[in-house]
């Protein structure tokens, strides 16, 4: 059949079968809605997943073991879960009842859930996919999920499976939660079975590169429906001269460490370029051997996984450039390398654990240069340096400012948006 | 520039020298030439300091830092003062990346002709042969800025006593002389020429060889020889194994399977070509050793592991290209033990890993065939 497509899971089920798209559409579309579930129980079975996954036995930690599973089981946990409701919607109920406002006159509202959610996923890191279709669950939708085609990573699906265990009562358990879901993929080319999606859906929400999601975004839509888009984005560091003279720099180190060792640097909020704060040589070395240091401990919490050879030559190439005509701090290995020269840019991002460093004597003078596809500044400066800077850069376009060592860390607002706002519709009553 | 310890190893038989009369030789020879690179390039100097190298204490070969194939691309080094500039040589460039560009000086430019014809008479044998060329009549035309690919053929033709080509360029997309061709193939076949037939890999099959298989036409080619270099990565897609391409050649121009030979060679380090020997091999000369890495920790690995290729010759003196890590990921079969008979690393190359850009010489040319 030519409108079928390859299923990895369907209707609370982990599946490898192809499915013709008009008859997976028609069930999930006819699949147990979940607006009359408390959220509060939804809420109570991703925390019982999330304690799932926290089990290093758990066969998931073998098969995907640089995935972030303990970070999604994090995410995943009733505090958060609950946080991100209240910081979207003011309360955990709003998709449960209408609730009363007074503003002069005594209304009630209550969120309902938009209907079909579809997330094309990009293929760099299925973890922020597998968010994004929690939130779609959350706002107690249908949600099918484009996984990419070439990839033979079936996290996604491997973790619906075992949402689907997770039992709290026979009504509300992981299997009944997880009945409105599918994960399918397809080739992109296939453009009659993406039209057939994009017709049902009722918010779209594009995970991919520029090129990818305004060819996706190009595909026939209902006209009520809403497009969110998470396309290229990109990242960097900047700590300011008073941390870096009187800040605990080891410290800092390892925490910087951490953001640029975790998804190999794939993820948007991957910082590829540190800005010191600074004219000294001194001081961009000191920092360097510091991190060198800490990268290397970073390994030991954080795996290497081997570059292609094509990435490992990109790397060593680098490495070779930066030791004839500049500076290069790098492992023995492929593991991790800093570089850094007097060019006032970012980047380029290579991943992999690369990373530059370089000097400038006044951080604002990088409002100069910002590119408009900044998404997160890891940001260690002193309170009022920290109020300028994060006013400057936000007006130049940046969505988001971390400490830095969270810089990954998924946290709604992401790109600028609270998306579970995005995933309902608010209906009043006087 | 003198190098007596270069020179001596370049007196030697191609494949005779074993591992323990070779080592000493090659590693002297290479200390010689990393020592000359080592005081007149400079960006070469800043690495090997940074290193911590010092080319008079090199002992052994896995200690001699190498240079990654893609520097070629972003750096021009010499080792020669620019005047001495004999000719420059691009690598293909591709629609993603960069040309890499390596200089000559005519002591280098005539040591690399020696050293590659030497390979190329031990195994074709000491023969003046016909050539039929799968390329553009252009391609062996001569100029002093010269692609890679044209830079191969023509190097090849040395053993050549007539050359024809059998691929015309029209509005800029090559087309395959069918015509002329059969004719060659015929002529050949009716006077019992020993030809050559010699194209880039995807090009012999998908274009010649694909083409005579459907039409049922065959050829007997009586003590002909078939070279194939460069780009098998469009074939890989196509599912065709290098024994496939050995089988289905035979097949057609009536050859040993023996005679259907596979050459391998990179631009960064130009006049090291290593053909596949009976045995399906390719084998390190004399003046060359090889070394496979671990793709993550870059150590040196074990006879047999897969990983990394780093090719180590000293036959180059105007630009420092004597220890390369490309991107292709081979191993090392064994050591003075191959069956065919020939000394030194005997080894595989596999290919690029995933993610590796289409780069081969063969591959571009394929992108412009019509």
């Amino acid at each position: 059949m030519k409108d079928k497509v390859n299923v990895d899971f369907y209707l609370g089920r982990r599946l490898n079968e192809q499915i013709g798209i008009k008859e997976l559409l028609d069930s999930i579309s006819a699949a147990p809605s979940l607006l009359p579930w408390p959220t509060e129980k939804i809420i109570l079975i991703l925390d019982e997943f999330s304690k799932l996954l926290l089990d290093k036995k758990n066969s998931l930690h073998q098969r995907y073991p640089d995935s972030g599973l303990p970070y999604i089981a994090a995410w995943c946990r009733k505090s958060n879960i609950t946080q991100v409701l209240e910081n979207s919607f003011g309360s955990i109920q709003a998709l449960d009842q209408y609730n009363t406002r007074v503003n002069g006159i005594i209304k009630s509202y209550r969120a309902f859930p938009r209907g079909l959610a579809v997330h094309w996923m990009a293929g760099n890191v299925p973890t922020i996919g597998f968010l994004s279709l929690i939130q779609g669950l959350l706002t107690k939708n249908r949600n099918i999920i484009k996984a990419p085609s070439s990839s033979s990573d079936t996290l996604l699906a491997d973790l619906l499976d075992h949402l689907s265990t997770v039992g709290c009562d026979n009504t509300y358990c992981g299997k009944n939660l997880t009945q409105s879901i599918a994960v399918i993929r397809y080739d992109h080319s296939r453009t009659k079975v993406g039209e057939a999606l994009s017709n049902q859906a009722d918010i779209r929400i594009f995970w991919g590169s520029d090129q990818s999601v305004a060819k996706l975004k190009s595909l026939p839509a209902k006209l009520s429906s809403t497009d969110i888009i998470f396309s290229n984005k990109t990242s960097f560091m900047v700590i300011d001269h008073s941390t870096l003279k009187t800040g605990n720099l080891q410290k800092i180190a390892k925490q910087a460490a951490i953001d640029i060792s975790v998804f190999e640097q794939k993820a948007c909020a991957s910082p590829h370029t540190l800005f010191l704060e600074t004219t000294e040589d001194e001081d961009l070395d000191t920092f360097a051997h510091l991190l060198l240091q800490a990268l290397g401990n970073t390994l030991k919490i954080i795996p290497k996984r081997t570059p292609s050879s094509k990435e490992s030559s990109a790397i060593l190439n680098l490495r070779t450039q930066y030791d004839m005509f500049h500076k290069a701090w790098y492992s023995d290995g492929l593991e991790f390398t800093i570089l850094s020269d007097t060019d006032m840019k970012f980047g380029p991002p290579v991943g992999n654990r690369t990373m530059f460093i370089r000097k400038i004597d006044n951080l604002e003078k990088i409002a100069d240069i910002l590119p408009d596809n900044i998404q997160t500044v890891g940001i260690l400066a002193e309170l009022s340096r920290f109020d300028t800077l994060t006013a400057l850069f936000a007006e130049k376009g940046v969505q988001r400012f971390a400490k830095i060592g969270t810089m990954t860390h998924f946290e709604i607002p992401w790109d600028g948006y609270f998306l579970p706002q995005y995933l309902v519709r608010w209906v009043s009553r006087q | 520039m003198d190098f007596p310890n270069l020179d001596q190893l370049l007196s030697k038989e191609v494949y005779t020298c074993d591992k323990k009369e070779k080592s000493e030789l090659l590693l002297n020879a290479v200390k010689e030439v990393s020592q000359h690179h080592f005081e007149r390039c400079q960006p070469y100097r800043r690495f090997c300091q940074k290193k911590e190298f010092e080319p008079a204490t090199l002992s052994l070969l896995k200690d001699l830092p190498y240079l990654p194939a893609s520097i070629f691309k972003d750096a021009l080094l010499l080792s020669i003062a620019e005047e001495k500039i004999f000719r420059t040589i691009s690598s293909s460039a591709t629609s993603f990346g960069k040309p890499s560009r390596i200089v000559l000086d005519k002591q280098t430019s005539k040591r690399q002709s020696k050293c590659f014809n030497k390979v190329v008479l031990e195994r074709l044998g000491n023969k003046r042969r016909e050539f039929i060329i799968l390329d553009t009549p252009e391609s062996i035309g001569r100029n002093n800025q010269i692609t890679a690919r044209s830079s191969t053929i023509r190097s090849l033709l040395f053993c050549a006593g007539k050359t024809d080509t059998c691929v015309n360029e029209i509005d800029g997309s090559l087309v395959l002389d069918e015509d002329k061709i059969d004719s060659l193939l015929q002529n050949a076949e009716e006077e019992k020429t020993q030809v050559v037939i010699f194209g880039f890999t995807y090009i012999l099959y998908s274009y010649v060889v694909k083409r005579l298989l459907s039409t049922a036409k065959k050829y007997r080619l009586s003590g002909g020889k078939i070279i194939h270099i460069g780009g098998w990565k469009k074939l890989e897609s196509e599912k065709v194994t290098p024994e496939k391409l050995m089988e289905d050649c035979s097949k057609v121009f009536g050859v040993n399977s023996d005679d259907v030979i596979d050459f391998y060679g990179f631009t960064e380090q130009s006049g090291m070509i290593y053909p596949t020997c009976e045995a399906g091999f390719r084998h390190s000369p004399v003046w060359g050793d090889i070394i496979i890495r671990d793709p993550l920790t870059l150590q040196p690995m074990d006879i047999g592991q897969k990983g990394l290729m780093q090719f180590i010759t000293p036959i180059q003196t105007s630009y420092p290209g004597h220890s390369v890590l490309t991107e292709d990921i081979g191993y090392i079969q064994g050591v003075d033990t191959c069956t065919c008979g020939r000394k030194g690393a005997f080894f595989k190359v596999l290919g690029r890993a995933q993610h590796a850009e289409v780069r081969g010489c063969g591959d571009i040319m394929a992108e412009k065939f019509a």
